[in-house]
C-alpha cells in the first residue's frame, strides 16, 4: 500500500506552519484524502508536485517520486517494447507503466499521474480520442504530456487529436529518434532530469 | 453471475465528469445497469423515478454534499446500500459516513479493482 504522510510532516518538510498545509489543501493546491479518524494524508507524489510548483528542495527520501512518470498506452506489446527500451536507453530517472486497453488506461492514468503519456489512437475498448478525452477531464492530470500515435495519416486525425489536448502527434511508422526528440522538448518543459 | 449483475442498478454521483463517465463505462462492461447524476439534487431526483439497489457518491460536491445525499438517500430507501468516495481536501470524514449507514468508505484515488470488489460484495454477487 501507498506510504501517506500527514500535515505535520508536510509542514516540516516545506518548512510552514501546519495551519498553511492545511489552507494549501483546503485550497485545492494540495491534494489529500482523509482518514477514518478525520485526518489529512497526503501522497508523497502529491506533494512532490507542490514541492516543485513553489520551487522549494526535494528532500533526498523523495528520490523515488522524483523520477519522471511515462505512461505507454498500446495494444501492440512489440511498439511497447521498443518505446520502453527507447526511454531507458536514453532517459535518467525515469518510471514506465503500461497499459493495453482503453478504459484501464484511463483507470491507469488517474492513479499513476504520469507526467507523459504515449497515446496509441487505436486501442480494444476505448479508442485513444475517448482517452485523450478523459486523461483531460481529469483535474489532476492537467499537465500531463501526451504524444499521440497513429496509424492514420489524415490530417483530421491530428487536428482531432489536438484538440482533445494532446500535446504532440506521431504517425507510425516513426523514427524513434523522433520519438525522442518529441519527448525530450516536452519533458524539458516540464523540468525533468534528461540524461545528455 | 453476469445476469445476476443485470438486474442491479447502480446511481454513479460525483461531480468530476471524467471519473462519473470512467466509472459508468466500467461498470457497464462488468453488466450492471448504471445511471449518472452530477450533484446530490439529481441524483434524488433520480431516485424519485426509480428505484436502485446500491449508490456510489463522491463526498465533495457542490451544493449537496455526499453526506447529506447518504442522510436523505437512508431515510427515503433504506435498503439501498451506498458507497462513499472520499476526495480532495474535504472536512467530512470516511467514518462519519460509516455511522451515517455507508456500506464503504472508498479513499481516492482509488484502483477500479477495490471498487468492483467493493459493488460485487455490496451488492451480494458471488464472485
Amino acid at each position: 500500500m501507498e506510504k501517506m504522510i500527514g500535515t505535520q510532516e508536510v509542514a516540516n518538510i516545506c518548512q510552514v506552519a501546519q495551519g498553511t498545509v492545511i489552507r494549501w489543501i483546503k485550497e485545492g493546491k494540495l491534494l489529500a484524502s482523509s482518514t477514518a479518524g478525520g485526518h489529512n494524508r497526503i501522497r508523497r507524489v502529491d506533494l512532490l508536485q507542490l514541492l516543485k510548483e513553489l520551487r522549494l528542495p526535494i528532500p533526498p527520501e523523495f528520490i523515488n517520486e522524483s523520477k519522471v512518470r511515462v505512461l505507454i498506452i498500446d495494444d501492440e506489446p512489440a511498439m511497447k517494447a521498443m518505446i520502453r527500451c527507447m526511454l531507458e536507453e536514453n532517459f535518467e530517472n525515469i518510471l514506465i507503466e503500461e497499459a493495453a486497453e482503453g478504459l484501464m488506461a484511463g483507470w491507469q492514468a488517474h492513479s499513476f499521474r504520469p507526467d507523459l503519456i504515449i497515446l496509441d489512437l487505436m486501442l480494444p475498448g476505448l479508442d485513444g480520442f475517448q482517452v485523450c478525452k478523459f486523461i483531460r477531464q481529469f483535474p489532476e492530470l492537467k499537465r500531463t504530456k501526451i504524444i499521440a500515435i497513429s496509424g492514420l495519416h489524415d490530417p483530421e486525425t491530428k487536428e482531432r487529436i489536438l484538440n482533445l489536448g494532446a500535446d504532440q502527434f506521431l504517425t507510425k511508422p516513426f523514427d524513434l529518434s523522433s520519438l525522442e526528440e518529441k519527448i525530450r522538448g516536452l519533458l524539458k518543459q516540464k523540468g525533468a532530469s534528461i540524461r545528455p | 453471475m453476469i445476469l445476476e449483475k443485470n438486474c442491479k442498478r447502480i446511481l454513479v454521483v460525483d461531480d468530476e465528469q471524467g471519473l462519473r463517465d470512467l466509472l459508468h463505462m466500467t461498470l457497464e462492461m462488468e453488466g450492471y445497469q448504471v445511471v449518472t447524476a452530477c450533484d446530490g439534487q439529481e441524483a434524488l431526483a433520480l431516485m424519485e423515478k426509480e428505484k436502485f439497489q446500491l449508490v456510489i457518491t463522491d463526498i465533495m460536491m457542490p451544493q449537496m454534499d455526499g453526506i447529506k445525499l447518504l442522510e436523505k438517500i437512508k431515510i427515503k430507501s433504506s435498503s439501498t446500500e451506498v458507497i462513499v468516495v472520499t476526495g480532495y481536501g474535504h472536512v467530512e470524514t470516511s467514518d462519519n459516513a460509516l455511522k451515517k449507514g455507508a456500506y464503504e468508505c472508498i479513499l481516492k484515488p482509488y484502483s477500479i479493482d477495490r471498487v468492483l470488489e467493493v459493488v460485487a460484495k455490496a451488492l451480494k454477487i458471488e464472485g
